[in-house]
Order: C-alpha cells, then sequence, then structure tokens
C-alpha cells in the first residue's frame, strides 16, 4: 500500500511540473483587424474671385480687349481629382458652359439703366490642365487658381453705346 | 525466567493482532485529487474599423471599434487573469493605397490600445477596444481611394 501511495505521488509532481511549463509567459494569441479609409472626392471655394470695377472698355480701340481678374477665383479639391467650372450668365444665356482657356461666349453685360443695351464677352479659365476645362485638385493645402479673364471683342467694344452701369453677375459651378 | 519469557511473547503477539485487525477491518487511504487551471488564451478573432475621411475638414479623425459598423477583435482567456496586450501596425501606422506601405501614406496613431485585459473564461469572448487619430495636416492632400492599413493585436499569457 506503501508502494501504490508513493507512486501517485510521483505522479502528481510530474503533472504539476508540466502545469507550471505550459503557463509560463512566452505564448501568445494574436489576430488581426483591417483598418480601411475611403478618401472622399471633396472641393470648396479657396478665395472667392473678383473683376475691376468698373472696368473701363475703350470703345476706339481696334483690338480685343482682355481683362484679368483683379482676385483669382481659386478651389481646393482632393489630390488627383479632376474637376471642371461651369459657367453660367446672369445676362447672357450661357448655362452651365464649361469654362476654358478658349473661353465661354454667350456672356453678356447689361446697363442696368437701359437693359436692351449689352455687350457680349467671353469668360475664359486659363488654369485648366488640359485646355479643355479641366482641372486637377492638389489638395486642401493647395489651392488652384482658376485663371479668370474677360475679354470683349473689339467689334463689339466698338458698337457699344456708353453707360457707366453695364453688369452681369457670373456664376461658377465646380463639379467633380 | 520462566515469567520474563512470556511477558516478552505476549507483547510481541499483541502488536501483531493489533496490525491484522486494522487490515481487516476497512482501509480508507486519502488520495489528493489536485487540478491546475491553466493561465491562457485562444480564440482571437479579428475585426475591424472603416471610415470615411473628408480631406476638406479641418480637424482630426477619430474612428474607433466602438463606432457603428466597426468591430473589435475578441479573445477568451482564463477568467480573471490579466493579460499583456500590444496593437502593432504593419506599415508603420500609416493608412496605404493598396495597404502596399508606400502608396500615398496617411499617418495615424493608436489611440486607446489597452495595456492588459482581464479574462473572462472561455465562455465569454472578451473585446479589445481601441481608436485611431488622423491629423488633418496627415490627410488634407491625400488621394482619394481607398486606404488600409492591418494592426496586429497580440495578447500574451
Amino acid at each position: 500500500m506503501k508502494k501504490v501511495l508513493f507512486i501517485i505521488a510521483i505522479g502528481m509532481v510530474v503533472v504539476m511540473a508540466g502545469v507550471a511549463y505550459a503557463a509560463a509567459p512566452l505564448d501568445f494569441s494574436s489576430t488581426s483587424i483591417v483598418v480601411s479609409a475611403q478618401v472622399g472626392p471633396a472641393c470648396q471655394e479657396g478665395q472667392h474671385g473678383s473683376f475691376p470695377s468698373p472696368l473701363t472698355i475703350d470703345t476706339q480701340s481696334a483690338s480685343d480687349q482682355t481683362f484679368a481678374a483683379s482676385v483669382d477665383e481659386t478651389v481646393k479639391c482632393t489630390s488627383g481629382t479632376v474637376f471642371a467650372v461651369k459657367v453660367t450668365s446672369g445676362n447672357g444665356t450661357a448655362v452651365n458652359q464649361t469654362c476654358t482657356t478658349s473661353g465661354v461666349s454667350s456672356m453678356a453685360l447689361k446697363s442696368s439703366g437701359t437693359p436692351a443695351d449689352t455687350i457680349a464677352y467671353t469668360f475664359a479659365c486659363s488654369g485648366d490642365t488640359d485646355g479643355l476645362g479641366n482641372f486637377t485638385g492638389a489638395g486642401f493645402t493647395t489651392a488652384k487658381a482658376l485663371g479668370m479673364s474677360i475679354k470683349v471683342l473689339a467689334a463689339d467694344a466698338q458698337a457699344a453705346i456708353a453707360h457707366a452701369d453695364y453688369t452681369d453677375t457670373v456664376t461658377l459651378t465646380i463639379s467633380y | 525466567m520462566k515469567k520474563i519469557r512470556i511477558y516478552i511473547a505476549a507483547v510481541i503477539v499483541a502488536l501483531i493482532v493489533t496490525a491484522g485487525g486494522a487490515s481487516a477491518a476497512s482501509l480508507t487511504p486519502a488520495v489528493t485529487a489536485t487540478g491546475t487551471v491553466a493561465d491562457t488564451c485562444s480564440s482571437a478573432v479579428g475585426g475591424s474599423i472603416t471610415f470615411n475621411i473628408d480631406p476638406s475638414g479641418a480637424g482630426p479623425i477619430t474612428p474607433a471599434t466602438t463606432d457603428a459598423g466597426n468591430a473589435a477583435p475578441t479573445v477568451k482567456c482564463t477568467k480573471s487573469q490579466a493579460h499583456a496586450v500590444t496593437c502593432t501596425s504593419a506599415h508603420a501606422n500609416k493608412l496605404t493605397i493598396g495597404n502596399d506601405g508606400s502608396t500615398d501614406p496617411i499617418a495615424y496613431t493608436i489611440t486607446g490600445c489597452p495595456v492588459s485585459i482581464a479574462g473572462q473564461g472561455f465562455g465569454t469572448a472578451t473585446p479589445i477596444d481601441f481608436g485611431l487619430s488622423l491629423a488633418a495636416v496627415d490627410y488634407q492632400d491625400a488621394l482619394a481611394g481607398d486606404h488600409t492599413d492591418t494592426i496586429t493585436v497580440t495578447v500574451t499569457y
């Protein structure tokens, strides 16, 4: 009987030693977690543009007259995002026309006192990437300048009736 | 002399009878049963963090495993035992296009990764919640599209 008890006791010691070994702080369990972020295309106005007021149109000039913006319009878009600028004239017939280096026609300055008197002009955006009205965003720390300008053809200037109240409101819509 | 001899013999007999009697009645040896519960962990399950980045934003973005639609990784460990936890990015804490570690990286930090968790037994998985933080300066010029990283959560026991 003593021998049996002795053998059991030995067995217990072996088992306990085995458990202690398995619990040594060297094992680990790990898993992976996937982090996915979607950077969305976005655009916002960087700087509000404007033109000299008033524009002085020389009716005697034989050349076309181009007026650069006094403050260019700038846009911030997600880096790499291609966007277009659509132009609508408040007094002309241009509606959501893509602004390009060659310009949008069907724009019109109108005399507020004599609405029948208008001067046609072209609205251009020379800052486009490809000459076709496609701009490329450079992120939100770098604004993209549209390069706005207005051009009045010599023929339209020469035919204009003198007023000091020609205006137009140009609406720019950024599409991306 | 004779008396003395008898006395000794009687003592010997008495000893033999006593031992024999104990054996014949019942023998109930006590055997100690000892169980040891191992301190261990298993069944780790991965989670996910999915979120949108608006690059026009001005503030930090702080998604977390506790946000709706996200899931915390889980693990089952021995009850009430503390186990060390680490959370490690596969690409030096950068989200990249294609999860390649280099294309248009967006830096981030891991926030709230617990130093340790207490096991809840093997009937209950323990969630390991943590979050991320992205500074505006790190995502404002990011390219549009999916950016991914893999975080490995390790529980030591």
